[in-house]
């Protein structure tokens, strides 16, 4: 999958996929970050038997590596395309693919991080993929923002959004 | 999908909420587990090389990790 062009043709850093369960993509940064990008499988989201249960996958987008001095990635203009171009190579391998993106809210950054997904999915091409976002809280009154992207052509859309808000609503299914 | 017909409560739907966050936090856990054994490996070290290299003909310098 590697980019052989140029730069100037494609305005990403090169990215490798790992594979395994998780499907696991990586790429480096001039900033000396290493970054990952995971789909891994989620079939609990909507019920282990539910219709989509093979085709959801959690999004993790995490720094692996920071090989720099800096304590936070500096901002990059390659970064949202390269999770860009990563997306569409999966989407173009698993084209039912549901991938559901939740802000981890342990040390309460998880708004930065609903903003900097927000920013990134401005790269994604919006003829081809569709995003939800909304919020879980828990009882401890944390508060979760989520996204829920799929391919605008996805011929189940409707019907995943609305079981995403009915989730959303109260996670609404037989155990 | 197996959706229940009766509507639930509020506390229902919060223990319904609660149970899923408790699951993606253990599924997360795993998945961290998983990580630093993948990120320490020498396959996981070599694949960063080449991604080095082939950025390099492209242009993009990415230096070596200082060890």
């Amino acid at each position: 999958m590697q980019q052989e062009e140029s730069l100037y043709q494609n305005p990403n850093y090169n990215f490798d996929f790992l594979g395994g369960i998780d499907n696991v993509y990586s790429f480096q940064t001039q900033n000396e970050f290493v970054y990952e990008v995971i789909f891994r499988p989620t079939p609990y989201l909507f019920g282990e038997n539910s219709l989509y249960a093979d085709v959801i996958y959690e999004l993790i987008i995490r720094v692996a590596r920071n090989n720099s001095t800096k304590k936070r990635p500096p901002f990059d203009a390659l970064v949202a395309p390269t999770i860009a171009a990563i997306f569409t190579n999966f989407y173009e391998k698993s084209p039912l693919t549901i991938a559901i993106y939740i802000c981890d809210s342990s040390d309460n950054r998880q708004l930065i991080r609903q903003a900097k997904f927000n920013r990134w999915f401005e790269y994604f091409d919006k003829n081809d993929f569709t995003k939800l976002d909304d919020s879980i809280r828990d009882s401890d009154g944390t508060k979760y923002p989520v996204s829920l992207i799929l391919k605008q052509n996805n011929p189940h859309r409707k019907a995943i959004f609305w079981a995403f808000l009915e989730m959303i609503e109260g996670y609404n299914y037989q155990k | 999908m197996e959706t229940t017909q009766t509507p639930l409560t509020p506390a229902q739907r919060q223990a319904n909420i609660d149970r899923f966050i408790k699951r993606w936090k253990e599924e997360r856990a795993k998945e961290q587990t998983e990580f630093e054994a993948r990120v320490k490996s020498p396959q996981y070290q070599a694949m960063l090389k080449e991604l080095r290299k082939k950025n390099a003909t492209r242009g993009i310098i990415i230096p070596e990790p200082k060890l």
